[in-house]
C-alpha cells in the first residue's frame, strides 16, 4: 500500500521552488544564487514529481516567518513580487500551514536547532498516524528526524534518483 | 529672479533618476514582455488584476516617487509614454476581468467544467497521488480553468493540485474558449488578446525609450548605468581611534 500521505516542507525547499520561478518565469536573475539545488528544468520536473506525490503537503509558520527573513535579504524593489510568487505557490500547491506554539517546544531542542526545525519535528509527531515526511536542505535537521525517528528526504536524495 | 539650472557631469540628481526610476522600470519591462510574450498575463481571480504587470508607480519604490516626479519634470516626454502604458494595462485587465466574469456567470461554463470535474474524479485512484481528488476545491475549479485560460497556461508545474487535471483537459477548455466566443459573440476572449497585444507593443516602445534615454543620460552626465558597490571601510586602527 502506497504511505505517501503527508509532506512537511522545510524552509529552503520551499524557497528553492519560489527561487527557480522568480529566475526563469520572472528573471529575478540576482535570485539565481539562491538555487542550490534545483537549478534546471530536469531537476524542477522531478522536485515537483516528488513533491506531487504527497496527499497533503504542509508547512509550519515557523517556515513562513523564515521565507520573511530570506525575501529580506533581496532587493527591496522586488519583494513584493517575491511574496506574490510565494502566495501562487502555497495557493497552487495547496500548502496547509500549521501554528507549533514556542511553549509547546522542549527547549533543550530549540536550543538545540532553533524554533523552525523543531516546529517540523514537533508537527511530524502531532500527525505521526498520517506517516509524516519531513523534506529538507539542513543536513541537521535530517539528523533530528533519525533521532527521533521521523522519516525524512533531503533534496539532494530526490534529484539523485 | 528664478533660473533652471542643468545638472552637471557626474550629476546625483541624474543618477538617482537612472537608479531609482529608469533601471526598475526596465527590469520591470523585460519581465511584462517576457510574459507577454507567451501571452501570459499574470492575472489572478483572487484580486482580479495582472500579478507581474504594473501600472508604472507600482513598479517604483515608494521613497524614490519624488525622483519620478524630478524626471518627468525635466523629461516630460516619459510622461505621455509612461500614460500609454497604464491606459493599456488598464485596459487588458479590466478586459481579462470581464471575460473572467462572463465565463464564471455562463451556465454552459459551469457545466462543462463540472463534466471534466467528474471524468477526472472517475478515472483516479486513492493511491495516484499524483493525480489527486480535486473533491476539496471542486467550487473553485471554474475560477482555477477560467484564469488558466486568460493566462494561456498550457502546463502548469507536477506539484500544483490541478497539474494532472489540467494536463489532461486544458486542450479541451481551450477548444471550447472558440465555440464559447462564437456562441456568445459580445464581450471575448479574442478582445483579451487583442489588449495584450497591444500592451506588449507599448511595452517593447517604452523599454526601448528608457533604454535609449539611459544610454543618453549615461553618455551626457558621465554616470554610470549600474549604482557603483558601495565601499566597506574595514574598522578604524586601535592606535588612531584613542
Amino acid at each position: 500500500m502506497d504511505s505517501k500521505k503527508l509532506l512537511l516542507i522545510d524552509t529552503g525547499p520551499i524557497r528553492e521552488l519560489i527561487a527557480y520561478k522568480a529566475v526563469f518565469t520572472l528573471r529575478f536573475q540576482q535570485l539565481r544564487s539562491d538555487l542550490k539545488f534545483v537549478s534546471e528544468n530536469v531537476s524542477y520536473a522531478r522536485f515537483g514529481k516528488y513533491v506531487a506525490s504527497f496527499q497533503k503537503k504542509s508547512t509550519t509558520a515557523s517556515v513562513v516567518a523564515e521565507l520573511n527573513r530570506w525575501v529580506r535579504k533581496t532587493d527591496p524593489s522586488g519583494r513584493k513580487r517575491i511574496w506574490s510568487l510565494i502566495y501562487d505557490e502555497f495557493r497552487d500547491m495547496g500548502m496547509e500551514e500549521q501554528l507549533v506554539k514556542l511553549l509547546d517546544m522542549p527547549l533543550d531542542l530549540v536550543a538545540r536547532c532553533g524554533p523552525t526545525d523543531v516546529s517540523l519535528l514537533k508537527l511530524a509527531q502531532q500527525q505521526i498516524d498520517s506517516d509524516p515526511v519531513v523534506l529538507t536542505i539542513d543536513q541537521g535537521l535530517v539528523s533530528e528526524c533519525w533521532r527521533a525517528k521521523i522519516r525524512t528526504m533531503h533534496i539532494q536524495e530526490i534529484l539523485a534518483n | 529672479m528664478t533660473s533652471i539650472s542643468q545638472p552637471k557631469s557626474g550629476s546625483r540628481r541624474v543618477a538617482e533618476w537612472i537608479y531609482t526610476v529608469i533601471n526598475p522600470l526596465i527590469d520591470a519591462l523585460r519581465r511584462e514582455i517576457g510574459l507577454l510574450q507567451e501571452r501570459n498575463l499574470s492575472w489572478r481571480y483572487h484580486s482580479q488584476r495582472f500579478e507581474y504587470i504594473r501600472l508604472v508607480r507600482e513598479y517604483i519604490e515608494p521613497d524614490a516617487m519624488p525622483n519620478l516626479e524630478d524626471f518627468l519634470a525635466d523629461n516630460p516626454a516619459f510622461d505621455q509614454k509612461f500614460e500609454s502604458h497604464d491606459r493599456n494595462v488598464a485596459t487588458a485587465e479590466m478586459r481579462a476581468t470581464a471575460f473572467y466574469k462572463m465565463l464564471i456567470a455562463a451556465p454552459i461554463f459551469d457545466k462543462d467544467v463540472n463534466k471534466a470535474f467528474q471524468k477526472y474524479e472517475s478515472t483516479i485512484t486513492p493511491i495516484q497521488h499524483d493525480a489527486p481528488s480535486l473533491e476539496s476545491i471542486k467550487a473553485h475549479l471554474p475560477k482555477f480553468v477560467a484564469e488558466n485560460l486568460i493566462n494561456n497556461a498550457h502546463e502548469l508545474p507536477a506539484h500544483y493540485t490541478i497539474h494532472s487535471f489540467w494536463k489532461t483537459f486544458a486542450d479541451d477548455f481551450q477548444k471550447y474558449l472558440s465555440e464559447f466566443e462564437d456562441y456568445k459573440g459580445r464581450e471575448s476572449f479574442r478582445k483579451v488578446a487583442q489588449a495584450a497585444d497591444a500592451l506588449k507593443e507599448t511595452s517593447l516602445n517604452l523599454l526601448r525609450d528608457l533604454e535609449s534615454q539611459r544610454l543618453t543620460l549615461c553618455r551626457e552626465f558621465d554616470v554610470p548605468a549600474a549604482r557603483p558597490p558601495v565601499t566597506v571601510r574595514g574598522p578604524v586602527p586601535d592606535t588612531l581611534s584613542s
